[in-house]
């Protein structure tokens, strides 16, 4: 890691993990996706069997899913750790990177809300059957925590590559 | 405002004048953004009006310029004598 004189990491090497993030939330968000569909599903078709999956199953099958979002969340919308400085926590975490973390939290809103709404409608219609409460929660916690991540790794994407081109 | 050229910025609501500021303190925008301690990017799309920045942020860009802040952003309609 190329260093200043004053022992900070150089403000290109800040950049270039700024990159790298945006590429992380990307990787760790599609693969959260990926693998809270397929446990949907994989819900889906247990519960066909007597009595349906049972409650070791879901906490077993669930709880690596469950830690990668936690994970997901981290590095979207967490600080970029004890390795930089403060000043380069700054450049990291700045006005934009906070404005479009904004808007990521924006759209996990409303995706969480469309959702329950879309949820709650279908529980008054009579068709919220347990099954569709186990396959909608996760794919409902899926939307909720990969869309806002997925929305600010985009947005930070358009950033990085509008400034390589005007740089 | 409009003869004297820059980016718009929040749906045309603020004019931008900033490229012209830095490049002609003949800063680059990394140079500039290491003085303000802010990203490239950010710097970046304030130039290009996709980022409007906030009062703290437009005073400390020009404070790092030299110049008031009323010469780095303006609204439309908007004369400097």
């Amino acid at each position: 890691m190329q260093r200043q004189a004053g022992g900070g990491n150089s403000l290109e090497a800040v950049e270039r993990f700024a990159q790298r993030r945006w590429r992380m939330v990307l990787l760790f968000t599609i693969t959260f996706a990926v693998a809270g569909l397929n446990w949907a599903f994989q819900l889906d078709a247990y519960a066909g069997s007597v009595g349906g999956p049972s409650r070791a199953r879901i906490v077993m099958t669930g709880m690596p899913w469950a830690v990668w979002g936690l994970a997901v969340l981290r590095v979207t919308f967490g600080s970029a750790g004890p390795r930089w400085s403060a000043r380069e926590r700054r450049v990291l975490d700045d006005e934009l990177a906070a404005a479009n973390r904004r808007t990521a939290v924006a759209v996990g809103y409303w995706l969480l809300l469309a959702g329950l709404a879309g949820l709650g409608t279908a529980a008054v219609a009579g068709a919220a059957a347990p099954i569709l409460l186990r396959v909608a929660v996760p794919i409902l916690v899926t939307a909720g925590v990969a869309g806002p991540a997925l929305v600010f790794s985009v947005l930070q994407q358009r950033a990085d590559v509008d400034a390589g081109r005007h740089g | 405002m409009g003869d004297r050229g820059g980016e718009e910025a929040g749906a045309g609501r603020l004019r931008v004048h900033l490229r012209e500021a830095r490049t002609g303190a003949g800063w680059t925008q990394a140079e500039l953004a290491g003085r303000v301690g802010v990203s490239r990017k950010t710097i970046n799309t304030v130039e290009n009006g996709v980022f409007v920045p906030s009062t703290v942020l437009a005073l400390q860009l020009a404070r790092a310029l030299g110049q008031p802040v009323e010469a780095l952003f303006t609204l439309p309609g908007d004369e400097l004598g």
